[in-house]
């Protein structure tokens, strides 16, 4: 915290002895994408630096950089002073570098003690598993944490709050220096999340420095004591905490406000309500949540991840149950939500991950399109090839697909034209109301402004539209409103022509 | 200490075997006597010795389909050796190393092909059978050798020498996978390979050694198995991995790897023994036999994991 006051330094070269690492120059290269372009970051003894950034601008991969996941394709780790490589998680780990992820690396069905020695297990003089000492070191490495934790129960009978002791207990007694947490407030409960403060701040008073990796605003006051903001693969500026308020953060993660052109020229919305959700709750990740999409509408679902928008669009096509709440379709109130009952109703679905989800990857183009519409162009349940073939050639036609054939196999087309094949799998049974989830991650820039195209001229067809994204400029080019999601609650309801990506990220985030 | 009741910690496996037991009385006056009661250790003997290794390789998130060819051919190899003169030990020997280089052989390939064991196990039980079938000339060997019949027929005290064997090595290998750093291992390899790679573990030797040591498992089996019949079949085995991989399920094994504990295999095998007794002395033929063990699995299985919820 001490350290918090002093300026940060990082503009020159020179390793300050207050820095324990240092990152340079970072870049990393995906096929296609620069993930991490030329990222600075350097680290100080005992210090919370939170790394802040939307989802994809590079958090991640910069620590699975830093913790010997992925190798970097340029630049410098510097860790005390000295150059080092890092292979291999395991090599980082020699170097005092832990990481804990969101989904954890524990063995559901061994102990806590047991979890948190794997593969370093004392041994007896015999060279059994000394148990006595197993329980003993895990109680000494909990207990620094002050958790009450059994060592010996079994860590599938555990919360996830606690099995996220047992993982920085497991990084502690790795002698780990330095700890970073990937969003690790992502499925805590606020009581949950002010135990974890404490056991930061304890960490930090016996030295360990933790890189903390967010998107909720409001923590980062209450645990950060630097943060660095990443955009686009760039880090935009380290800044002290204290220093510097929520909406200079927020307009470093968003950027400046590329003035751009807007595809949705005009709301084609018409008075029919196609489809009205009424207080859904399911658990804790869903709650109580109200909504409405009318015909020739294009409604955005807005909020960063883990807020419940795919649990949400899951929910209203029927593939989870839900605890309450009702979803109308047309007028109809579905008694059983079913993806079979939604599609009967006219309701299509993009999923997210349309490579697993979307599309049966080994199958031909046209066994895909008309995978969702069998029973309506065979209604005597025998098939017709030629009709098939018909059907397959009218779409890959309308939606100009980069596809030669009908009998080409899926997973050979690009990204775009995947999800153009989704398209015309909801469109051959004439759907009124689309579902949307990311329609346009993974896919290059063309194809994106085609997809978007698309997606206009169908609302003004009069269909129905519900779209999650995580890009802020595809909401403002494209919706004619948004509802802001947090925490599995509708926050805030904007009409997207009044408002902005600060204002939307603000009520994404907390900030407001 | 976390489980609530004594009820809920026994395993269903052990109402199971009351059921049957009780079930059996009834059938059959003679179903509970001290002779039978002998007669069906020494029949889920060499059942419980490959239970073992179905459930290594199921606990280590792998299968093991090659478990009963082994069991063959080790008994096919050791009876066409003492044929041809060797001493007993030297055949029982050479049977046993080439049993446990055939698990070896399974255990290379599902780590460093990460084929499915499924398939590879699948491979080496038609490759197994079918080199039994060539070596015997698909004739049936005869193992008369006094000293060999001991290790299927003997007995210390009345109790049958063979269900001594299966004891022992359930003793061992629950000492094994409790009380050592290895079998720790086995059980992370199988609940999540990541963390256990993460870890340090080496995941593929210990692959390499499940897969081996259940070639050693099913090398025994098939000696004990030709010892007790005198002879070697090339198709005596046959089958008798799917018995292994259900009484590894009933004991409380989880197809998904990491779950279970051998003490539950050894239940499993005995309830699947005590049913083939039971149904066989009730009279019941062997294809309704079949049936009746099939409908009971899933039963036993279907209440396990509805209780789990």
């Amino acid at each position: 915290m001490q350290q918090a006051a002093n300026p940060p330094s990082t503009e020159n070269g020179h390793v300050t002895p207050t820095e324990i690492l240092r990152l340079e120059a970072i870049t990393k290269q995906f096929p296609g994408v620069k993930a991490l372009d030329n990222v600075d970051l350097d680290l100080r003894p005992s210090e919370v630096h939170v790394l802040l950034g939307e989802n994809g601008a590079g958090k991640s991969t910069l620590m699975k950089v830093l913790a010997g996941v992925y190798p970097a394709d340029g630049g410098r780790i510097v860790l005390n002073g000295q150059q080092v490589q890092m292979h291999s998680p395991r090599h980082a780990r020699e170097h005092g570098i832990s990481i804990i992820y969101q989904e954890f690396n524990l063995v559901p069905d061994l102990t806590v003690a047991q979890n948190i020695f794997l593969g370093r297990e004392p041994r007896t003089a015999v060279g059994l598993v000394d148990r006595k000492a197993l329980a003993a070191g895990a109680k000494k490495f909990l207990d620094f944490l002050n958790a009450d934790i059994d060592v010996g129960a079994k860590i599938h009978s555990l919360g996830v709050a606690q099995q996220q002791l047992v993982e920085v207990a497991k990084a502690l007694s790795l002698e780990s220096r330095i700890l970073i947490m990937d969003e690790p407030t992502a499925t805590l409960s606020e009581p949950e999340i002010q135990r974890l403060f404490e056991t930061i701040r304890n960490l930090q008073r016996s030295g360990v420095s933790i890189i903390y990796i967010s998107h909720r605003l409001q923590e980062i006051r209450q645990i950060g004591d630097r943060v660095t903001v990443l955009r686009d693969g760039r880090a935009v500026g380290t800044r002290s905490v204290a220093e510097t308020s929520l909406e200079v953060l927020i307009q470093m993660m968003v950027g400046r406000t590329v003035s751009q052109r807007r595809i949705r020229t005009r709301n084609t919305a018409g008075p029919r309500e196609i489809l009205r959700v009424e207080s859904l709750s399911r658990g804790r990740t869903l709650r109580d949540i109200s909504l409405a999409v009318r015909e020739g509408e294009i409604v955005a679902l807005a909020g960063l991840v883990g807020s419940g928008r795919t649990e949400l669009a899951r929910a209203i096509f029927g593939i989870d149950p839900v605890d309450s709440g009702t979803i109308t379709l047309m007028g109809c109130t579905l008694p059983n939500p079913s993806p079979a009952a939604c599609i009967r109703g006219g309701m299509g679905f993009l999923p997210e991950n349309r490579k697993e989800d979307g599309l049966a990857q080994i199958l031909p183009v046209k066994d895909n399109i008309v995978q969702a519409s069998l029973r309506k162009l065979f209604p005597w349940g025998l098939l017709d090839h030629g009709l098939e073939r018909a059907t397959a050639r009218k779409y890959i036609q309308d939606l100009s697909m980069a596809c030669p054939s009908v009998f080409r196999v899926t997973r050979f087309l690009s990204g775009g034209t995947q999800q153009k094949v989704v398209l015309a799998k909801w469109l051959c049974p004439e759907s009124r109301f689309l579902v949307f989830d990311e329609p346009t991650r993974g896919i290059d820039v063309g194809a994106k402004e085609e997809i978007h195209l698309l997606m206009n001229s169908l609302a003004e067809k009069g269909v129905g539209i519900l779209m999650i994204s995580s890009e802020l400029p595809e909401i403002l080019s494209l919706s004619d409103r948004v509802y802001v999601m947090r925490e599995g609650a509708i926050t805030k309801e904007l009409i997207t022509e009044r408002t902005s990506q600060e204002e939307i990220i603000g009520f994404a985030a907390g900030g407001k | 200490m976390r489980t609530p009741t004594l009820l809920g910690k026994v395993p269903g496996s052990v109402y199971a075997i009351l059921f049957l037991l009780l079930l059996f009385r009834f059938g059959s006056a003679r179903f509970l006597s001290v002779s039978n009661f002998l007669n069906i250790l020494q029949q889920s003997s060499i059942l419980a010795i490959v239970s073992i290794g179905s459930f290594l390789a199921i606990l280590s998130h792998g299968i093991d389909l090659s478990l009963g060819a082994i069991v063959t051919f080790a008994g096919v190899v050791s009876a066409l050796l003492m044929v041809q003169g060797y001493d007993v030990i030297t055949a029982c020997l050479i049977a046993l190393t080439v049993s446990i280089a055939a698990g070896a052989v399974n255990g290379f390939l599902i780590a460093y092909t990460r084929v499915d064991p499924f398939i590879v196990t699948l491979g080496a039980m038609g490759t197994c059978e079918g080199l039994a079938l060539v070596l015997a000339h698909g004739a049936t060997i005869p193992a008369s050798n006094a000293t060999f019949k001991l290790l299927g027929g003997g007995s210390l005290l009345l109790v049958p020498l063979s269900a001594l064997i299966a004891l022992a090595s359930y003793g061992l290998f629950g000492f094994l996978l409790k009380r050592t750093a290895l079998g720790t291992h086995i059980y992370a390899v199988g609940g999540s390979e990541e963390a256990a790679l993460l870890s340090g573990i080496q995941v593929r030797m210990l692959k390499i050694l499940v897969y081996s040591v259940n070639g050693l498992l099913a090398g025994f089996a098939g000696l004990v198995l030709a010892s007790r019949l005198g002879a070697a079949n090339p198709s005596q085995g046959i089958g008798i991995e799917f018995d292994g991989i259900a009484a590894a399920v009933l004991g409380g094994a989880s197809l998904a790897g990491g779950r279970g504990n051998v003490w539950g295999t050894f239940m499993g095998a005995v309830i699947i023994a005590i049913l083939r007794n039971g149904l066989n002395m009730a009279g019941l033929p062997m294809a309704l036999q079949m049936v009746i063990v099939g409908l009971i699995m899933v039963g036993v299985l279907t209440l396990d994991t509805l209780r789990r919820k």
